[in-house]
């Protein structure tokens, strides 16, 4: 494996991430996973982050619940108080907070809380960087993710 | 040898192809799991996910209390046999970027499931390189 000493959130994340707004639709979000190959888009009012949003929340919030994909605002079924990286942070930083929420995903801020990247655990793993598998059982352990939905608020920069 | 079978969930909560996408969206919910078999009786036919859900329903514009699991499930889907090595099974989710993969008898019917994190919690060996391979980009 080669040594990642020093490499940071900043270096290893995709840039220019695509945001939804929270007054966009569902099925708009559907179709911008489907075209991006994500499963997951950010939800932002002036790049800060509101929210997250994932193939899973369209799957069990809207279509398990009955609700109109055509008709339901994102910023109504994403999920609230989403944790994110920093850019200065640390690959461990990072690794130890996709373990701690259980998301393979997470936004990226800049020190003014707006939205800059977002860092996977697939960036992770490409650059051989120890602990991934660590983290992957961590992320694989059977249990609910800490994805709990919570009054809006700022997004949190955990670790900060 | 580890086999499949010593580490599988033979307990498997399938889907029918003519349940609707609203049916098949709550069992992932309630199962809480991102994907599930589909099966005729015994019958492996496919497999359904949330992301095919949002990808080949939502997107499309799909009514999903109309449209059922057949529309949109993924019909030729990797199984793997429940005396197989896990090893093997390991490079096979890794090459095919699964994380729960159906486990059949020599009849092709359904007989259990395996997930990574069964591999991971089971196994004792490394999943480095699995995860990797999942991990990657498409």
């Amino acid at each position: 494996m080669k040594t990642i000493d020093g490499q940071t959130v900043g270096q290893l994340m995709t840039r220019e991430p695509v945001a939804l707004s929270p007054h966009d639709s569902v099925a708009l979000a559907a179709r911008l996973m489907d075209e991006l190959n994500v499963g997951a888009l950010p939800v932002c009012e002036n790049w800060e982050v509101r929210g997250l949003l994932t193939d899973r929340d369209i799957t069990v919030r809207v279509i398990a619940a009955g609700l109109d994909p055509a008709t339901t605002a994102t910023a109504d079924v994403m999920t609230e108080r989403v944790r994110c990286a920093l850019m200065h942070h640390s690959v461990a930083e990072a690794l130890a907070l996709m373990g701690t929420v259980r998301i393979r995903r997470l936004p990226v801020l800049d020190d003014q809380q707006r939205l800059v990247g977002i860092i996977t655990l697939g960036d992770l793993a490409a650059q051989a960087v120890p602990g991934v598998a660590e983290t992957l059982r961590d992320i694989s352990t059977p249990a609910a993710p800490d994805r709990s939905i919570a009054p809006a608020a700022a997004p949190e920069a955990a670790l900060a | 040898m580890t086999t499949v079978s010593e580490i599988m969930s033979r307990d498997v909560q399938t889907v029918a192809p003519e349940d609707t996408l609203q049916k098949a969206a709550q069992c992932l919910r309630d199962c809480d799991v991102g994907s599930l078999p589909v099966s005729s009786g015994t019958r492996l036919l496919g497999m359904v996910t949330d992301r095919d859900i949002t990808v080949r329903a939502v997107a499309e514009g799909l009514d999903p209390s109309q449209a059922c699991v057949s529309d949109v499930m993924s019909q030729q889907v990797q199984s793997c046999s429940a005396d197989a090595d896990i090893e093997s099974v390991m490079r096979q989710m890794g090459d095919a970027q699964l994380r729960r993969m159906p486990v059949v008898n020599s009849n092709q019917e359904l007989v259990g499931i395996v997930a990574l994190a069964d591999l991971a919690l089971k196994s004792g060996r490394h999943i480095d390189e699995t995860v990797r391979e999942i991990s990657q980009p498409n």
